[in-house]
Parts: C-alpha cells; structure tokens; sequence
C-alpha cells in the first residue's frame, strides 16, 4: 500500500463519496454522526499517511500531540496572563516543526524533520491562529477533541483552504436546515464539477501534455541568447502559470465542495484571480486563505505594533515595511531557495509600487484617463506582471541558468 | 423538493450514465478508417505503440511493420517510409518504435498485434539496448499499455509458460502497478499458476472492455503527423530505381548535412545535442560491452511472441557510426561480441533472416548521428526490404521455429562461452 494523496485521481472520489454517504444521510435528516465522523477521519488519515512504511503518519500523530501541548499550554497560561514575550515564545514553538521541515534542504540531513508529512504548513496555520487568538481573547474556552477536529478535518488536511476556528465551529455544532442543506449540496456538486473540470482536464492539458514539451523546447534553445531566454522560456511562463492556477484551484474546488456535503462551509480559495485589476486586487482573488491570513495574522499586527511603538512615523514607510515583512516570510515559508525568496521580494516590491500609483492617480485623477480601455490594459498588465513571478516561482529559471 | 434534489443530481446521473455506456456498452465505435491508418504508419504516436486497434486494422491492409526505437524518427529520404512511397512498394512500412522502447516494451506490443499471425514483420535491434542493467523501469512504465497488460494476462492460459511467467516477473520487478486484481493476477501467472475465474472475469469484462472502447475511441484522433515530413524526404529521390546511384546520393546527402563535424554526425543533431559537450565523450566507451544483459531475456520474451503468432521476421542489426565508435574509444570487440551472442540467439531457434548493418566494408554515412542508422544505412536496409515486402503473408517454411526456454534465464544473459 502506498500513501494515497487526496483527490490526486478521479478513482479517490468513488471511494470517498462511498465514505460520505452516511455523513450525507445524516445531515439530510437534520443529524451529525459524531462517532461516525471520527471513524471517517481516521479511515482518510490512514490512507493518506499510514501506506507506505507509515513514517508520515507517526509524524503526523507526534505533529498533533505536540501542538496540543503548545495551544493548551498556551491557553492555561492566558487564563491568568497575557505578557508579549510568553506569546511570542508560544508562537515560535507553535512553527518550530513547520521551521525543522523548511530548514530540512539546507542542511543536507534529511534525519532532523521529525515531523515531515504532507499538509504540515496547513495544521501550523491554523494553531497559530488559534494562538493569536487566545492571546486577543477571542477563543476563551477550546475542548482537545474540538481542537483535533478543526485541525485534522479531513477535505482541507492536505492543502487547505485554511479555516479559522471560530468559523468553523459555527457550522460543525449545528446541523444545518433541510434548505441550508440542499443549498450546500447544490453548491457542492457544481464545486465538484468545475473542479474535475479544472484539475482533471485542463490542469491535465497544460501540466502533463504542455509543460513537459515547452520545458524540453525552452531547455534545447537556451544557447541561443543571453540568459538562455527564447520564445519557449515566454511560452513556459504562460503554461506554467495555467497549469499552477487550475491545478491548484481544481484541488481547492474539492475540498470545499466535500466540505460543502459534510454541512461545513469551507472559504473559498480563489475568486477569478486573472481578472484583477492590480496586484493588491490580485491577492485578494489568489490563494485568498493564505493571503487574508497573513494579512489579518502578520501584515495587520505588525503594522498596529510599529504604530503602538511609534517605531516608523510615516504611513507610507509603515506599509511598505510591513508588505517586506510579508511577502518575505511568505516567500521563506515557500522553501529555502532563490527562486522562493525573488517570489517574495518581487511581490513586495509589486505592492509597493501599485500604492505607490494608487496615491499618484488619485492626486491626479483629472488628468489620468479611466475606461474601458485602460481597465483592459491593467488587467493585461497585471496578468503579465504575475505570470512573471509565477515563472520566478516556478524554479525553472534555476534550472535554466545553473543545470 | 424532489424537482430541487433533481435539478442538482440529474445532470451527474446523467453524466455518469452516459459515461458507463461509452466505456462499457458493447458498441464497436468505428473511429478507424484507410486515412487513420494511413497516417498512424508513420506518426510514431505513443498511443498506437499502446493501442491495437489502429495496429489491427492496418494488419488487414497492405502493412507491415518495422519495430524499431528511436532510429525510426530519423525520416531522411532513404528512411523505408519514403522508399516505400516513392517507389510504390506493394506494402508500406508501419513504424512501431520511440525512443526508449527495448525488447520487453516490443513483446508486450506483438503480444497485443492479433492479426499480425501468420504474417511479416522487420525488427531493428539496437546494440545500446544490451547494457548490464537492461531497460530502464521508468522507459518501460512509459510505454507499458495496460491495454496489452489485459491481453498478456488473458493469453497467460496459452503459450509457453516458461516465458509467460518470466515476462510477468518481470513486469512486477519493474515496479509496475495497474490495479489491484491486475497485479494479483500477474502474481499468479509469475508463480507459474491460472489465473482465478474472478480474475479472467474482471480482467476481461470490465478493465480490458473499458479499455478496448477508450482505444476504438481516443486511439487514433489527433495524431502526430509525418506525413510532410515523408513527402518532402520522398520528392529529393531520383524516379528511377538503381542502387549504385542511389548509394552515391545517400553519401553525397548526407555529406551535405554534417558540414559541422567531422564525425560524419547530421548538423541539427550536433548542434543541439553535443557540440557544447562532446569532450565529455571522449574515450568515454572503453569499458562498454553489450554481452551480460538482461535484455538477452527481454528479447526472448519478444521472440516468444513472434514464434506463437507464427510471424516470419527479418531482423535488422543496428550500426553505430564508425566515426562516434572511434571518438568514444569503444573496442570493435564489444560490437562483434554482440552480435556473435544475439545471433547465436536467433540463428539457433530458426530465426535466419538476420540483415547484419554493424559490419560492412564501407561504413561511411551508414548513420544519420551516432547510434542511430540513416542515409546509406537505411538504403542498405532498404534494398533488402525491397523484396521482402512484396508480400505480407509469412512463408511457412521460414517460421519452424525451435524455442528454448534456457534464452530466458539469468545464465543465459551473462553467457559468453558459447559454441556457433
């Protein structure tokens, strides 16, 4: 038995929409099968980390136990505490494992992640959140049980979308209504749908029958100019950024449309992110729980503490400081390469400039044009400007320049 | 709240329904045509290598097929597809052959070639199959058709045992895995036993019927087409046949086309593929010999296949450019070895038409690159071809052969010390 990855083939959804029925029987009778959503969370556990020779499940089993430590160590604390420092150090321990398997490529010794398996940085998200938000002292009161069924809930274990817990919890304590209900399944199967559309078929054409060839094409015609570009390495940037965008959002599809069948509304993940209109709007359409966690957990809190400390006096500069700080993380939490980093920092530098153009063309509105053209044009330039970093992202410019 | 349920369902039931009747109804869907088949000849397409359809209904046309690798993209005018056009040979070449497909890929694709019994067929053999680690997994995965897979396990009843258990073995050595009672199954026959009725039932009714519909169904719509390709190759040839001039094209054309080198090497293959590294070949081929290989096996398996279909078979040995064996510092002995070894192979089961490219008096341009034949390679080839091909039907003279199931085992692959 090998490890089987969530919704990698179309053959995962007979079995699993087998494993759901009962979840689905329930909910259209108003019920939730406590026991019997434990017993499927740990049938998809077992198939997902136990095949193999099991060492993603025991890291998996160490994972959960050691972040419980953390999260209720914190949680007993903040009941008569609240002191920054304890709240930090709670924090970095709650990312110490997520650090180990970052840090793992760079130290050539493959022994120190102790905690590597699939879906890793997902779980850290989410108890981090859960941290920070007992530190606010919004979550007063979480029971173990609760905390493994937000954490391990089994459509978004893999690769989110990230939930946050109070969220979540609104819709796991209820049932919802016979109209809710039929409302979610509604939105579930067109969820499903679009999603094996995307992943399955058009992921499929510009992933494993185009990538391949442009990536041989680009590859042979290196030698022709400067920095190994040709017309192949443009045609890359662009199948690249397809295959990521459908890949990815065909995945995030299914888990919350199974989330959708089991009665709980998981966010989405992305919302037509090639129709924006600047990169600000653009992050805000990609990858959205990724984006609006930084954003509320490391974008918002460092710009209210510089502020609190009056540590930068010029709005402009506190932003800017703070998308670095962003992006940068977010490129390191990426992996430890290069490419990774340029991401971030490229990013960064993207949100920079587009305030920096917003502030302009609002001074000026009178003289700068704005209709139906010009909308069609930033959007083009914007598309261009992330298929771009996707291209950085992608790493094959590592493989052009230094193999 | 029924209508709502069905607005929300009745699309995928209906989808799932009209999906189960494609794969599953048994309705031949006729996607096949002349102009299908014409154009698979040539394509190269991996779905017609892991197809049969395509394959089956040219054994019903004037086809026959040349098995091959990676030497059968190589379409200069000499190459057998332009031959055959231009000189109107009774029957066309039907190429089965990419790059990375060896002798176990070929056995699986004979296997699977129903109607080739009882007819013709040219195999290429290449010497760089022969290495000491035999094929590699990942090339074999690539082209393994679980379309051919069914049908091995459904012939497993019949045919010599020796070889059905030692081509399953081996499929499951290469870490090959298609389905669970696929994979049962192919234990069973490695042990020597029957498949279980539960298993001929699934394996034939439900995998291999799924299968054979998506093969009848996407098997041959938008394939590669070289059809251009073999145009152009086939218009630069003169329009009468005469082999001595003809010889003297070929080494002028492909004089023409490695100007770059002086390894007699094509300038589109030098270019892109070693002038910025050459000297990382140099001498580099001291040590290689093509004698202890499991390949050795992999090929019986493949003979195996032909003998039971009853196919007559010219097979053709490979040359490798003198010029490249000279710079890569490999020893004659290793080619001369090879093919003293793999002739031994066939000649002593009754496998004697062997048309023997890697040893001839004037070699020069015999390739189109390093390893792969071209320009007066082909022509050579080509001249035997020219008669072989009048006719499709096998002679049943020529196919008495004699197996011998000591071809399959290990001692046999690292044998060397053999009488001729």
């Amino acid at each position: 038995m090998h490890n089987i990855t969530p919704y990698s083939s179309p053959h995962y959804f007979i079995y699993l929409l087998i494993l759901l029925l009962p979840i689905i029987i329930g909910l259209w009778f108003g019920k939730r099968f406590k026991i019997y959503d434990f017993f499927a969370t740990i049938v998809i556990l077992i198939t997902a980390f136990f095949g193999g020779n099991m060492s993603q499940g025991i890291s998996l089993i160490a994972y959960v136990l050691f972040e419980m430590l953390v999260v209720f160590g914190y949680l007993s604390y903040r009941k008569k505490h609240n002191s920054f420092g304890i709240f930090s150090l709670f924090v970095f321990l709650a990312i110490v494992p997520l650090i180990f398997v970052k840090l793992d490529p760079l130290i050539n010794n493959p022994t120190i992640s102790l905690f590597a398996f699939m879906g890793i940085s997902y779980l850290t998200f989410k108890s981090v959140e859960i941290v920070m938000e007992m530190r606010d002292g919004v979550i007063k009161e979480i029971k173990p049980f609760e905390f493994m069924r937000f954490l391990l809930f089994f459509p978004t274990i893999t690769s989110g979308p990230i939930d946050r817990f109070r969220r979540f919890q609104k819709d796991v304590l209820n049932a919802p209504s016979r109209e809710e209900y039929i409302e979610l399944l509604r939105s579930g199967v067109n969820k499903l749908m679009q999603g094996l559309l995307y992943k399955f078929i058009i992921g499929y054409i510009f992933g494993t029958l185009l990538l391949p060839r442009v990536t041989v094409m680009a590859m042979a015609s290196r030698g022709q100019a400067p920095l190994g570009l040709s017309w192949y390495v443009l045609a890359y940037m662009y199948v690249y950024s397809m295959y990521l965008f459908f890949d990815f959002a065909g995945y995030s599809l299914f888990a919350v449309a199974i989330s959708n069948f089991m009665g709980v509304k998981t966010p989405m993940n992305f919302n037509a992110p090639f129709k924006s209109k600047n990169i600000k709007d653009f992050w805000n359409r990609w990858h959205m729980t990724l984006s609006f966690w930084f954003r509320d957990f490391i974008y918002m809190r460092l710009t209210f503490t510089i502020i609190k400390h009056k540590w930068i006096k010029n709005r402009v500069a506190i932003a800017n400081v703070s998308y670095f700080a962003l992006f940068l993380i977010m490129g390191i939490w990426h992996g430890e390469t290069w490419y990774y980093i340029v991401y971030g920092i490229f990013h960064a530098l993207a949100m920079i400039t587009n305030d920096a153009w917003l502030r302009y063309k609002r001074k000026h509105r009178k003289q700068i044009p704005s209709n139906k053209f010009t909308e069609a044009f930033a959007i083009f330039l914007t598309f261009n400007i992330v298929c771009f970093s996707f291209l950085i992202f992608s790493g094959f410019l590592n493989t052009l320049w230094f193999s | 709240m029924k209508k709502k349920l069905w607005m929300i369902f009745g699309p995928v039931i209906v989808a799932i329904v009209a999906l189960l009747i494609l794969l599953w109804a048994p309705i031949n869907f006729k996607t096949v045509t002349p102009t299908k088949v014409q154009q698979a000849a040539t394509s190269l397409d991996v779905r017609v290598l892991k197809g049969e359809s395509v394959k089956n209904a040219a054994e019903k046309e004037n086809y026959i097929p040349i098995i091959g690798s990676s030497e059968l993209s190589r379409m200069d005018p000499f190459h057998p597809s332009s031959m055959a056009q231009k000189y109107h040979w009774k029957n066309k070449p039907f190429l089965l052959g990419n790059p990375g497909t060896a002798s176990l890929t070929q056995a699986m694709n004979v296997g699977g070639m129903a109607n080739l019994k009882g007819n013709k067929a040219v195999m290429i053999i290449s010497p760089q199959w022969f290495t000491k680690s035999g094929v590699q997994a990942e090339a074999f995965k690539y082209f393994l058709s679980p379309l051919q897979l069914t049908g091995f396990i459904l012939n497993s009843d019949h045919g010599d045992k020796a070889m059905n258990k030692y081509v399953a073995n081996r499929i499951i050595d290469l870490g090959v895995s298609k389905g669970v009672i696929e994979d049962n199954a192919l234990e069973r026959i490695s042990e020597g036993k029957q498949i279980t009725s539960f298993q001929r039932f699934y394996i034939k009714r439900v995998s291999r019927a799924s299968l054979q519909s998506q093969d009848n169904l996407f098997g041959s719509i938008s394939m590669n087409n070289h059809q251009k390709i073999i145009d152009k190759a086939s218009s630069k040839l003169p329009d009468t046949y005469d082999y001595k001039h003809l010889n003297k094209l070929a080494g002028k054309m492909a004089k023409e086309h490695s100007t770059d080198n002086e390894l007699q090497i094509g300038n589109n293959f030098y270019n892109k593929q070693l002038k910025k590294n050459i000297i990382t070949y140099r001498n580099t081929h001291k040590h290689v010999t093509y004698t202890h290989s499991p390949e050795y096996n992999d090929f019986q398996a493949l003979l195996y296949m032909f003998a039971q279909n009853k196919v007559e078979v010219m097979f053709v040995i490979q040359p490798i450019n003198p010029y490249w064996v000279k710079y890569t510092g490999m020893p004659l002995s290793s080619i001369t070895n090879f093919d003293t070894k793999i002739k031994y192979q066939l000649k002593s089961q009754g496998f004697n038409n062997i048309v023997d490219l890697s040893q001839v008096k004037n070699p020069n341009y015999i390739a189109e690159d390093t390893i792969h034949m071209g320009w007066r390679g082909w022509l050579m080839m080509d001249h035997r071809l020219k008669n072989y091909y009048k006719d499709k039907k096998a002679n049943p003279k020529n196919t008495q052969y004699k197996m011998d199931d000591y071809f399959l085992t290990d001692k046999w692959a690292n044998d060397t010390n053999f009488s001729n």
